[in-house]
C-alpha cells in the first residue's frame, strides 16, 4: 500500500486506492440498445412487406452443433 | 499496490459521503458533511478511508456551501483541515495524458479543486498545502475521431514539454471517446468559482462532451453520463452554445439514478442549470 | 478517406458482391409466385434488396470490370425472377396501396431495366391523393417518394412534399440523439438514404440534418459497432457516405473487414454464424444476405464520394 504518512495527524491514506477510484474508467457494455425479444424486433416484420433494407428479425441463437 | 477490497472500500465510502452532500445541498441533513462523515466512522481503522472519500469527491463535498451560500460550521472546516493536510507535499505534476498516467494526472486536477474551493470559500484561512496547477488537457475538437488515431503523415516524434522528459508523437489526436470520460472523471471541477485550463478545454469541446453524454447515455452507463453532463450543464452555465439541450438530458438521468455520487452530480448539474448563462 | 481504407473498402465490397451473386438462386421466388405472394415474400425481399445492391454498383462508377459483369449477371437474375417486370406490375395492379413494386422498380429503373406497362400504371397511381394519404410510417413514404423520383414521376399532380415527408420523420425533428433506439436507427438510416437517393443526391439532406447527422452519426455508430451489431453499424456507414461532407472512420472499415467471411459472407451480429448453416447454405443465405447488401452497399457508396467519381446513369 503507498503509504502518505503525515506527522500532524499520523493517519496514513491508501493513495493510490484514492486515484483508482477518481479515474474509474466507464462501465463495461452490459445493456446495448438491441433487440432482444420478440417484442422490439417484430415491430420491423410489423413494418410490412415494403420495407426494403430493412434487417430481419434475429432469431433465437439455435444450439450448435458440437464438433 | 493497493487491493480490490481498498479501491471498493473507497468507492462506498464516497457514495456515502456523497450522499450526505447532496442531503446538505438540499437542507435535509445537517449542515456539516465530511465532519458528519468521520462522526459516522466506528472502526479507528476505517477512517483513513473516510478521509480518502472526501480526497475521491473533491470539490463536491464542498458543494453545498457553494451553490446555496450557507457557513462552513467550524467543525466542518476542521474536518476539510484534515483531510487536506493529508494531502502529499507539492512535487511536479504528472504530465497529461496521454503522456502521463491518467489516474495520477485526474487526482492531482480534483485535488487541485477540493484545495481552490476551498480557499475561496474560507479566504483568510491558509491552506495546509497548496496545489500546484496541473498541465491542461487538450482540447478535443469536433473533428476528432472516436478513439485515438495517427495522422496519415504518421506523426512525429518530440519531446513533452511538461518537463518530464516523456516523449509523445505529435499530431497523435486522442479521441472524443477518452477525452470524454476524463473529462467525467473531472466533473467536481464543474463548480462555481473554480476556472482553469480543464474549464477552458472543456469551452472549447462541447460537441466532444456532447457525443461522449450520448454516448454514455446510450450504453447505459449513467454514472459517467452524469459526469460528462455536469460539464455541459457548466457551459450551459457558461452561456456556450450546445449541440443539444442539457435539461432534459440531466432529467432523463435522474430517472435512472446510479448511486450517491451520480444523484449528486445530478443534483449539481440541475443548479447549474438554473443559473442564467452570463 | 485515405487510399489504404479505399483498399479495405473495395475489398469488402468486391466480395461481398461475389458471396451474393455466387449464392443468389438461395433467394429465389417459386415458378408459380402470384401477386399475394404468400410464402414467397421472403424471397421477393431478397431478390428486391439484391437489385438495389446490384444497381447502386453500377451506378457508382468506381466497380472493376469483374464487379460490373457480377452486378449485371444479378440485376439479370432478378429482372428474371420477377418476371421481367410482370409480377411487379401485377402486384401493383391487385394491391395499389402497396409500396414495394414502385420501390424495386426504381432500382431496375436506375440500371435500365423498363416495363412501360408498369410506369403508366405508377405513374397513375402516384397522382391519386390515396396514394399520398395511405398511412404509411415517414420513411416508407419517403421511399415512394424517392422511387418515384428515379423513375422519373415526381411531377405534376403527383409530385412529392419532401419538406413536409422530411419533418414526419424521427430524423427530421434532429430529436434529443440520446433517445435513439435499435429501430428508430434504422429509420434514421432509411431516411438518410431516400432523401439522398443513396448517397447520389448529398443536398438532399436539408442542411440542418446535415449537420445533425455530422454530430451523431460517430456516436450512434460507436454503439452499434460496440454491441457488435454489423448491419446497423454499416447502415451507418452509409449514411456518413451521404453526407455533404462524407464521414467516414478507418477503424469502422477495419472492422467491418475482420468481421466479414473469407467467402464474402458479412454477419449480422457477433452472434456466431450458426454452424448448422454450413451444411444448409440456403438457411445460411438468408440469415446474412442483407447484412452482406449493406456491407456491398456501404463499400460502393464511400469509394464513390472518396473518389469524387460522377455518378453513372442507367446502362
Amino acid at each position: 500500500m503507498r503509504a502518505e504518512t503525515l506527522q500532524t495527524t499520523g493517519i496514513t491514506l491508501d493513495e493510490e486506492a484514492v486515484c483508482l477510484v477518481v479515474a474509474q474508467p466507464e462501465a463495461p457494455l452490459s445493456d446495448p440498445p438491441i433487440p432482444m425479444g420478440a417484442g422490439e424486433g417484430s415491430g420491423a416484420l410489423a413494418l410490412g412487406l415494403g420495407l426494403l433494407l430493412s434487417p430481419k428479425e434475429p432469431k433465437e441463437p439455435k444450439e450448435t452443433k458440437r464438433r | 499496490m493497493t487491493s480490490e477490497r481498498s479501491r471498493t472500500a473507497h468507492s462506498e465510502s464516497a457514495d456515502q459521503l456523497a450522499r450526505r452532500a447532496l442531503d446538505a445541498l438540499r437542507g435535509a441533513g445537517g449542515a456539516c458533511v465530511a465532519a458528519a462523515h468521520l462522526d459516522a466512522v466506528e472502526d479507528e481503522s476505517d477512517r483513513p478511508v473516510a478521509l480518502g472519500a472526501v480526497r475521491v469527491l473533491g470539490a463536491d463535498v464542498l458543494a453545498p456551501y457553494v451553490l446555496t451560500g450557507q457557513d462552513i460550521p467550524a467543525e466542518e472546516r476542521d474536518a476539510l483541515e484534515l483531510a487536506l493536510s493529508a494531502l502529499p507535499p507539492v512535487r511536479t505534476p504528472p504530465a497529461a495524458p496521454p503522456a502521463g498516467p491518467a489516474p495520477a494526472w485526474v487526482t492531482a486536477w480534483v485535488t487541485w479543486g477540493l484545495v481552490t474551493a476551498y480557499t475561496r470559500l474560507t479566504p483568510t484561512d491558509a491552506p495546509a498545502a497548496a496545489a500546484a496547477l496541473p498541465p491542461g488537457p487538450a482540447r478535443c475538437d469536433d473533428t476528432a475521431p472516436r478513439r485515438a488515431a495517427w495522422p496519415a503523415d504518421g506523426g512525429r516524434t518530440t519531446a513533452e514539454a511538461a518537463g518530464t522528459g516523456a516523449a509523445t508523437r505529435e499530431g497523435l489526436q486522442e479521441g472524443w471517446v477518452t477525452w470524454s470520460v476524463r473529462m467525467g472523471q473531472l466533473a467536481s471541477l464543474a463548480l462555481p468559482g473554480l476556472d482553469g485550463p480543464v474549464h477552458d478545454a472543456a469551452r472549447s469541446s462541447p460537441l466532444a462532451l456532447a457525443r461522449g453524454a450520448t454516448r454514455a447515455m446510450l450504453r447505459r452507463d449513467f454514472p459517467t453520463a452524469a459526469r460528462i453532463a455536469r460539464w455541459l450543464a457548466w457551459l450551459h452555465a457558461e452561456g456556450v452554445p450546445l449541440p443539444l439541450a442539457p435539461a432534459p438530458l440531466t432529467d432523463h438521468i435522474g430517472l435512472h439514478g446510479g448511486g450517491g455520487r451520480t444523484d449528486l452530480d445530478t443534483a449539481i448539474a440541475h443548479r447549474l442549470l438554473s443559473l442564467k448563462p452570463v | 478517406m485515405s487510399n489504404a481504407f479505399a483498399r479495405t473498402a473495395h475489398d469488402i465490397g468486391s466480395r461481398a458482391l461475389t458471396w451474393l451473386h455466387t449464392h443468389r438462386a438461395h433467394g429465389a421466388l417459386s415458378p408459380s409466385v402470384r401477386a399475394e405472394l404468400g410464402r414467397d415474400a421472403d424471397a421477393y425481399k431478397t431478390v428486391g434488396e439484391l437489385t438495389l445492391a446490384a444497381s447502386l454498383v453500377l451506378r457508382g462508377g468506381v466497380a472493376g470490370t469483374t464487379e460490373l459483369a457480377l452486378a449485371r449477371e444479378l440485376l439479370e437474375h432478378c429482372w428474371h425472377q420477377l418476371g421481367d417486370g410482370s409480377l411487379l406490375y401485377e402486384r401493383l395492379l391487385r394491391h395499389p396501396l402497396t409500396t414495394d413494386a414502385i420501390e424495386t422498380y426504381a432500382h431496375f429503373a436506375r440500371s435500365g431495366y423498363r416495363f412501360p406497362e408498369l410506369e403508366r400504371l405508377i405513374a397513375h397511381t402516384v397522382a391519386l391523393r390515396s396514394t399520398h394519404a395511405v398511412e404509411h410510417v415517414p420513411n416508407r413514404r419517403l421511399a415512394v417518394a424517392n422511387a418515384a423520383r428515379v423513375i422519373g414521376l415526381d411531377t405534376g399532380p403527383g409530385a412529392y412534399d419532401w419538406d413536409g415527408l422530411t419533418r414526419a420523420t424521427w430524423l427530421g425533428a434532429t430529436p434529443e440523439p440520446w433517445h435513439i433506439d435499435w429501430l428508430t436507427g434504422y429509420s434514421v438510416t432509411h431516411t438518410a438514404f431516400h432523401l439522398t437517393d443513396w448517397g447520389r443526391l448529398p443536398g438532399g439532406l436539408p442542411a440542418d440534418i446535415a449537420t445533425y447527422l455530422t454530430h451523431w452519426l460517430p456516436v450512434w455508430t460507436d454503439i452499434w459497432a460496440e454491441a457488435g451489431h454489423w448491419d446497423l453499424m454499416a447502415e451507418l456507414m452509409i449514411v456518413g457516405a451521404c453526407l455533404p461532407e462524407p464521414w467516414t472512420e478507418a477503424a469502422d472499415w477495419q472492422r467491418l473487414a475482420a468481421v466479414q467471411h473469407e467467402d464474402g459472407l458479412v454477419p449480422r451480429d457477433a452472434q456466431p454464424v450458426d454452424d448448422e448453416d454450413d451444411d444448409d447454405p440456403a438457411r445460411r443465405f438468408d440469415a446474412h444476405y442483407h447484412p452482406t447488401v449493406v456491407a456491398a452497399v456501404a463499400a460502393t457508396t464511400a469509394l464513390t464520394r472518396a473518389l469524387d467519381a460522377p455518378w453513372q446513369p442507367g446502362s
